[in-house]
């Protein structure tokens, strides 16, 4: 991914992430008014349900509704008794929705909305589970879904907002827009025909968006010129790649090599689904280019699908436990296969503290199975991965966390992936950090943890 | 070995008798077709059985191809124009062909199983010599030395998981213009541990290389005495094609790697990840090391991209710059390959490209077409652009598609998955299996890959799936085009056409001989005795419903479907999960029902009578 640094107002925000990263409680993902809108009993049993069973945890109906309840007789200035009491006794579907139905009633005696029942619900609810609770839309979620699956449809353009306009942060390469000129720096005037002055950047998302073969013209020119170049461009898939090197060839392919030692350089940026098939590619090509060792880097990687990672550690792992997973149905264990890539190259991985999720986890599976060292910063620590799941009868998925990242602990057992602390602390500025890093695996010089550079 | 043959089989013939007969046959030979000669099929008659071609080589003056039909016939069939010179009825199933010299061909005939040398006469083909082989014979291939001379055959018997070594004997001739007639000499024969396959075999260096039909599992031979050097394996399955580098210091093969780690959804498809259709390349120092690695080092090209799969590798030919030519036989096209295995371009040919052979510089590939009935010449190197790169010949035959026969060509279809990645061949080798594990919705959830079945045999043994949740074949058939290879839209038709193949797909061949030896007597009575079939039952050795074996998948999931048993001693492992390697294993040490109370010497017995059905 680019990351140019601009002088932007706000903070740039990229097109496609932006959707996936609304995390804020939406409770009208369906209108209220709606007649046939569920109710708030239906929405609040229902959500519970789905945690119950979804969450990675499994909590119990009975404990979801307890903590939704609490916090919306706070809200309404009630007592817990009776009502606690009340729902401790109740078992089937029909009492809880009377109860919730009950509840609600009163609460909007008390001058509570729908609106404000439901978020102050589902507040409680959030805050009870671990890693909490957002709901986002069905379209939200189908967004979310293509970029888990690197099969984003649009004109592959990063936005962010500059003076009050969308503007062009880059392009996906071999996308519409990429193929059709949209430059760097662009700023979009109009996009079919609609000033952006008046949009923001939610706005501009709406009209960007379409389906597969659908047409959408921006009008853009460079910031300062006076020139306006009209793109009409046709929306389609468009993968992004998350998988670079050193210098990018007329096809799209990278080099890997860094220009002044021979040491291959692979960045991953995202972990999803195109990933393992990038990294695939990238190994034939380091193979072609004389290389002695290789360098990782995780510095900037989000990874929202420990599916890949675990894909991702299997090719690079030749033997060993890659590692677990803690689902709602259980743990599993991922044995790696034989046939890893790159075997031969020692592998140092950088980290850093935006080394997110399940590239976290990448990174200690690959330092537990002795395949590399980590250089760079500590990392946050995993604290979950976070899924959107559909509601029954409710157009609106919930995002909730269905997936634990297990490390074997210290002592015995597994415990859950913490903050990762590199073996060579490298904080020089972030230009110098690769070459840093390489100098440190050629000379193989220092093994000691926590050597500071 | 070498006798007198004719066509209805062996006849031992003295001296004194083989001159009447030659005499004879002259005579004859003036007159009509003699009785020791196939007949040719008149080639007026364009309406037919289908050939089927499976099998193609040049003649060394490179003038001729000779095709060999899976219907039972061999062709040959000018280069230039395509014209065919005659056809011959060799009978049986033909699996495979190879061009001795400018006069014999051997074909192997996988049912009924022997090997047939034919030499070339005045008036069309002469069997010269058969020989009876173990089960299923699939491929051979000649080692030549001193020159041109053909000195021994190999060939490769799947189901008897064999490998026979033929000496050619060539006796003298005085007469410089009548060709030498071969005959086969000494035969040598030895086990594999695996069911063998493809071939390849060296003088300078000394090398055999055979490897499995079914999994990743490779043996090298010395192919003098066929004494084991190595066993080996690589990750994976179903290779395909085999070729030495232009300096044979390493092997190249084609094959598919199936990634229980993977899950059979839409993307996991899509970005190739489930299945991925690779060249290897081996060194062959690697594989012959005095202390040989259980799994060589080896570098992998994977064929096809995200939009363009390039579904079931097969016959594989590496040019004298390095450059390789693949058969893509699941997209019905060639690919070449530039030396660092980059695809640089990809001809569509046509359905079934099932064998390849190069003319000597490299410029023209000709592929066998199994389900067109068609040889496609291919110009591999055409910088203008300006004449055809692929010309079809057809071989006549008929045009009209038994349901079964249509069944046949979708199963290696993999323009039936999305992007074209895999066919059902992919995972169910030759039918069977690829003795692999796959994480597909088969049981309803991701996360928890097993065993792929074999589908030999089992048109009668319903329902389907480990859960036994499919009551039908066309079930399962529609639910594996849906959610493992997202086929973009399912007919009817296809799953119907599909379900009549997989039903004439005879149960795999018991691993050993009918013998009624005391141990399988006594193993018979073990498993009446131990109430095996009460989920096994005969005949097709498996039941209905399903059964908790004590045994449970990721999810908890315990009552499974039980597979049949027939053919099950071919089984490289067993239980959902693949769990157990071996048969002794499976029943010693998983408590499987009525085995807990089994002594050694009983599961010794169980296992030999196992080893029969």
């Amino acid at each position: 991914m680019h990351r140019q640094q601009t002088k932007t107002k706000s903070t740039p925000i990229l097109t496609f992430l932006f959707l996936a990263s609304l995390w804020a409680v939406r409770t009208q993902a369906q209108e209220p008014n709606d007649p046939k809108a569920p109710s708030y009993a239906q929405r609040t049993l229902a959500v519970a349900k789905v945690l119950s069973i979804e969450h990675v945890d499994r909590p119990s109906v009975h404990d979801l509704l307890k903590a939704g309840s609490l916090e919306l007789l706070k809200k309404a200035g009630l007592k817990p008794d009776p009502w606690l009491g009340r729902l401790s006794a109740l078992s089937t579907d029909e009492d809880l929705l009377q109860f919730l139905d009950d509840l609600g009633d009163e609460a909007k005696r008390r001058s509570m909305t729908e609106v404000t029942i439901v978020k102050a619900t589902f507040d409680g609810i959030s805050t009870w589970i671990p890693g909490h609770l957002s709901t986002i839309t069905e379209d939200e979620a189908q967004v979310n879904s293509t970029l888990r699956s690197n099969r984003y449809v649009g004109v592959g353009v990063y936005i962010g907002m500059q003076n009050e306009r969308p503007q062009v942060l880059g392009t996906f390469f071999g996308g519409p827009a990429h193929q059709n000129g949209v430059l760097e720096r662009d700023i979009i005037y109009e996009i079919d025909g609609n000033d952006t002055a008046t949009m923001d950047l939610s706005k501009f998302i709406e009209y960007a968006r379409g389906k597969a073969g659908t047409v959408v013209t921006y009008l853009v020119g460079q910031p300062g010129a006076t020139e306006r170049r009209n793109i009409k461009m046709t929306r389609r898939e468009t993968p992004r790649q998350t998988v670079r090197g050193i210098e990018r060839m007329p096809n799209g392919t990278w080099t890997h090599r860094l220009p002044d030692a021979p040491v291959a350089y692979i960045r991953i940026d995202a972990i999803s689904a195109s990933t393992p098939h990038e990294l695939s590619r990238a190994a034939l090509q380091i193979a072609k280019e004389d290389v002695e060792s290789l360098i990782l880097d995780l510095r900037n990687c989000t990874g929202p699908s420990p599916h890949y990672a675990v894909l991702i550690a299997d090719l690079l792992l030749n033997s060993g436990t890659i590692g677990w997973i803690q689902t709602p149905h259980g743990t599993d264990r991922f044995d790696a296969s034989p046939d890893a890539i790159l075997r031969d190259l020692p592998l140092a991985v950088i980290i850093g503290p935006k080394t997110l999720a399940s590239a976290e986890w990448l990174a200690s599976t690959l330092r537990t199975n002795g395949r590399a060292k980590l250089y760079g910063t500590p990392t946050p620590g995993a604290r979950g991965i976070r899924t959107s799941v559909p509601v029954p009868e409710w157009k609106a998925h919930i995002n909730l966390v269905t997936t634990w990242l297990l490390v074997p602990a210290s002592l015995e057992g597994l415990e859950r992936l913490r903050s990762l602390r590199p073996d060579h602390r490298v904080t020089v500025v972030q230009d110098r950090v690769v070459q840093t890093v390489a100098g440190l695996l050629r000379s193989e010089t220092s093994h000691g943890n926590d050597t500071e550079y | 070995m070498a006798m007198t043959q004719n066509t209805d089989g062996y006849s031992s013939m003295n001296p004194g008798l083989i001159r009447l007969v030659a005499v004879a046959l002259l005579v004859l030979t003036w007159l009509a077709s003699s009785s020791q000669e196939l007949q040719a099929t008149s080639l007026e008659a364009k309406i037919g059985p289908r050939r089927r071609p499976v099998a193609i080589e040049l003649s060394p003056s490179e003038r001729e191809l000779w095709v060999a039909n899976e219907s039972g016939s061999v062709m040959r069939l000018s280069t230039d124009t395509g014209e065919i010179q005659g056809e011959w009825r060799v009978g049986g199933k033909l699996s495979d062909l190879c061009v001795l010299d400018e006069y014999h061909v051997a074909v192997t005939v996988f049912e009924p199983p022997e090997v047939v040398l034919m030499r070339s006469v005045r008036r069309g083909l002469q069997i010269v010599d058969r020989l009876e082989t173990p089960k299923g014979p699939i491929r051979i291939r000649h080692q030549a030395t001193d020159g041109e001379k053909i000195q021994s055959l190999y060939v490769a018997c799947q189901w008897g998981r064999a490998l026979l070594k033929i000496n050619i004997d060539s006796p003298p001739n005085e007469s410089t213009a009548t060709p030498i007639a071969l005959e086969f000499g000494e035969v040598r024969q030895t086990r594999l541990s695996f069911a063998p396959r493809e071939i390849l075999v060296s003088t300078r260096p000394p090398l055999l290389l055979v490897t499995d039909a079914l999994s990743g599992a490779a043996s090298v031979l010395d192919p003098d005495c066929l004494d084991p050097i190595n066993e080996f394996s690589v990750l994976g399955h179903n290779i395909r094609g085999l070729a030495f580098s232009p300096d044979k210091e390493s092997v190249f093969l084609t094959q598919q790697i199936l990634n229980p780690l993977a899950h059979s959804s839409y993307d996991d498809l899509h970005w190739g990840l489930l299945l991925t259709n690779v060249v290897r390349e081996i060194s062959v120092d690697e594989i012959t090391a005095a202390t040989p690695s259980a799994m060589p080092r080896s570098r992998k090209t994977q064929l096809g991209t995200v939009g363009l799969g390039a579904g079931d590798p097969g016959r594989l030919a590496v040019r004298s710059d390095g450059s390789r030519v693949v058969v893509l036989q699941g997209v019905g096209a060639v690919a070449v390959l530039s030396a660092d295995g980059t695809e640089k371009t990809r001809l569509r040919v046509g359905p079934g490209p099932s064998d390849l052979c190069l003319d000597a510089k490299g410029k023209t590939a000709y592929l066998p077409l199994r389900f067109a009935d068609r040889v496609a010449a291919v110009s591999l190197d055409d910088p203008d652009g300006s004449a055809p790169r692929v010309r079809l010949f057809s071989l006549g035959g008929s045009r009209e598609e038994s349901l079964v026969d249509r069944g046949a060509r979708l199963f290696r279809d993999a323009t039936l998955s999305h992007d074209g990645w895999m066919s059902c061949q992919s995972c169910h080798s030759e039918g069977h299996t690829n003795h692999g594990l796959s994480d597909t919705l088969g049981d309803g959830s991701h996360g928890t890959p097993k065993r792929v079945l074999s589908l030999l045999g089992t048109g009668e043994t319903a329902p389907y799936a480990w859960n036994g949740s499919l009551p039908s074949l066309e079930a399962q058939i529609t639910k594996t085009l849906r959610t493992t290879m997202h086929a973009t839209s399912v007919d009817p038709k296809t799953v119907k056409a599909l379900a009549a193949f997989v039903r004439s797909l005879p149960p795999p061949p018991p691993l050993l001989d009918n013998r009624n030896t005391a141990s399988v007597r006594r193993g018979r009575q073990v498993f009446d005795q131990a109430g095996c079939s009460r989920c096994h039952e005969e005949p097709q050795f498996t039941t209905a419903s399903t059964h908790d074996v004590g045994l449970t998948d990721e999810r908890g999931a315990s009552a499974f479907n039980p597979p049949s048993l027939r053919g099950v001693a071919r089984q490289r492992r067993l239980f959902h999960d693949g769990r157990a390697r071996s048969l002794t294993t499976a029943l010693r040490d998983f408590s499987h029902p009525g085995t807990d109370l089994l002594n050694a010497d009983e599961i010794a017995d169980l296992v030999e009578f196992l080893k029969r059905i």
